[in-house]
């Protein structure tokens, strides 16, 4: 009866711990962020709208009062007004200049944030969350290798890497398709990495064998 | 020296490989494989006919000491910030000789890094006859097979690659298939097995707008081998932007430098580069890159020249501008106006 549950005891205390120090500045942040969130208008807003994006742009609405039944659908965005909607003054009025992530806390239970986020906040093309992740509420975020300011907010200015999943709160499938677009962008010369340095064998070029035998020019 | 040494090495294991190769594959004869070819510069020369002094090679020990003295050795672009996790820095009481010392051994990792791609003639076709032929195979595969070895420790350049296709003739690899297989098995850092988008002529566009000269042609030293098509191509397109929009601040102290330099000279494009450094007070280095010039081109007219009136300095780049340049009242206007401004320093400092 005592051994089993010392091993109990032994197991979580082993998983709990590490996550003490990441959980306690975690909570900390958390609390803040929470306290400006409760009074934001941003929240109210989302509450009264049941299951349609917070912000919505002029065009979008037009298109919603056609069709009862693809009222609650979720409106197709392209890449190029997405482009346009981050040089906008409604993007600059509702981010504030920071990034897009920066005001975005996750529900759960408990000091100790779940260390995966969810799987997705969109199903069947509707929001199927109360509280979608960063690029899920904004409709006019759309995530495309073209679309590079966006992605930069989710690279960290200093290192170059991407931002940690934890930290940022998008839902997994945006994640990887983050981590997808990225590599898509950098592939296309659009964004800008460090490059690892390559070291030459002058030798190795002088040397012939037959394994690469070339043709006998006469 | 070095192509004794080439000689040497390249025969040693060519000879080995060689006497493999003739078990490994029967029919191939003595004359088809050509074996370590002499040094660039001997090859079909005719023993009866007296031969001038060739151009010096890129690799030349004269050529690199100018090339190297031109790209020059600024710590702050060498080490500058990079966008990557680094650690944070230490900091050190330290004395005179101390400081001294770490300072040199800055310049000596800075010129590590400064070591510049090799400049090589695009590379031949791989031999493409057969080394074995079964029409018995023919119509039991519905693609071609690649085989490798891959043993390890064996350099890339030496290591087989053969591809049996479908007709059952047994062919050694083509460079393409051969730089896609050997980052298949023994991946190098940085290298795609494919080349990305970025080296497309509308993608390359786009990087150079923003100025990202040096990264693109890093990417391309890593992504290529330094005698293929591709490496070549986009070298020159980029050196060939550099010149149009008069970029060369952008490769300054960087290993490109080099081979920027020995474009421009041998295309005789040198013209907006001397006056880029006059503009930037740099006239040893102009003089340095007419001395080039005249190294590479012996037979023009300002190399006689220079070499007859044993002209010094800045008059080596006068004469260049009176008779090889291209945009020669320009040049003068920049060697003037850099004597006007060091007179005036000189009089303002005596006076």
């Amino acid at each position: 009866m005592a051994a089993p549950m010392r091993f109990v005891a032994i197991q979580l205390s082993r998983r709990v711990y590490p996550l003490w120090q990441a959980v306690s500045h975690q909570k900390n942040v958390t609390t803040q962020l929470q306290a400006r969130w409760n009074t934001s208008i941003y929240l109210q807003q989302a509450r009264s709208l049941s299951r349609t994006s917070v912000v919505m742009c002029d065009a979008e609405e037009e298109n919603v009062e056609e069709g009862a039944s693809k009222e609650s659908e979720l409106p197709v965005v392209t890449w190029e007004e997405s482009v346009r909607y981050l040089q906008s003054s409604e993007f600059a009025e509702r981010y504030n200049g920071r990034e897009v992530w920066w005001d975005y806390v996750r529900n759960h239970k408990g000091s100790v944030p779940p260390q995966k986020t969810r799987k997705t906040c969109i199903r069947a093309r509707r929001i199927s969350t109360g509280n979608p992740c960063p690029i899920c509420r904004d409709q006019n975020l759309v995530v495309d290798y073209r679309n590079v300011e966006l992605l930069q907010h989710f690279i960290c200015p200093h290192t170059g890497e991407m931002h940690n999943v934890l930290r940022t709160g998008v839902c997994q499938k945006k994640h990887r398709l983050l981590i997808k677009e990225i590599e898509k962008a950098k592939d296309h010369g659009l964004l800008s990495f460090t490059v690892p340095h390559k070291e030459y064998d002058y030798e190795e070029y002088n040397r012939k064998h037959p394994a690469t035998a070339t043709v006998k020019t006469c | 020296m070095a192509a004794s040494r080439a000689i040497l090495s390249g025969c040693r294991r060519c000879l080995r490989s060689w006497r493999d190769s003739r078990r490994f594959c029967p029919s191939l004869s003595s004359s088809g494989v050509r074996l370590c070819a002499s040094a660039s510069g001997e090859t079909g020369s005719d023993p009866s006919k007296p031969t001038l002094p060739s151009p010096p090679d890129f690799f030349d020990p004269a050529v690199q000491s100018i090339l190297v003295q031109i790209t020059g050795v600024d710590i702050e672009t060498v080490f500058h910030q990079v966008r990557a996790k680094v650690d944070p820095p230490t900091y050190r009481l330290m004395t005179e000789e101390q400081l001294k010392k770490a300072y040199d051994e800055t310049v000596q990792r800075a010129s590590k890094k400064l070591q510049m791609p090799p400049v090589l003639p695009e590379r031949a076709p791989i031999d493409p006859t057969p080394i074995a032929e079964n029409p018995e195979l023919e119509g039991l595969e519905t693609s071609n097979l690649v085989f490798t070895d891959i043993s390890q420790n064996i350099p890339d350049r030496e290591r087989f690659i053969v591809v049996r296709e479908l007709d059952g003739v047994l062919r050694r690899a083509t460079w393409e298939e051969r730089d896609r297989l050997l980052q298949v098995y023994f991946p190098k850092e940085g290298r795609r097995i494919r080349p990305p988008p970025l080296f497309q002529q509308d993608h390359i566009n786009i990087v150079l707008e923003a100025d990202r000269h040096v990264d693109l042609l890093d990417l391309c030293c890593i992504q290529f081998e330094p005698d293929s098509q591709d490496f070549i191509r986009i070298h020159r397109h980029v050196y060939e932007d550099v010149i149009h929009e008069k970029k060369y601040g952008l490769l300054r102290s960087t290993r490109h430098f080099g081979g920027l330099a020995w474009y421009l000279t041998q295309n005789s494009k040198v013209d907006d580069l001397l006056v880029d450094m006059l503009q930037v007070d740099l006239a040893d280095d102009a003089v340095q890159l007419v001395r080039l010039y005249c190294m590479l081109h012996p037979d023009s007219q300002s190399a006689a020249k220079i070499a007859h009136d044993n002209l010094q300095g800045l008059d080596t780049v006068k004469a260049f501008a009176k008779h090889d340049a291209v945009k020669g009242g320009v040049v003068e206007l920049a060697v003037q106006a850099y004597q006007a401004a060091q007179t005036g320093t000189e009089q303002a400092d005596s006076s």
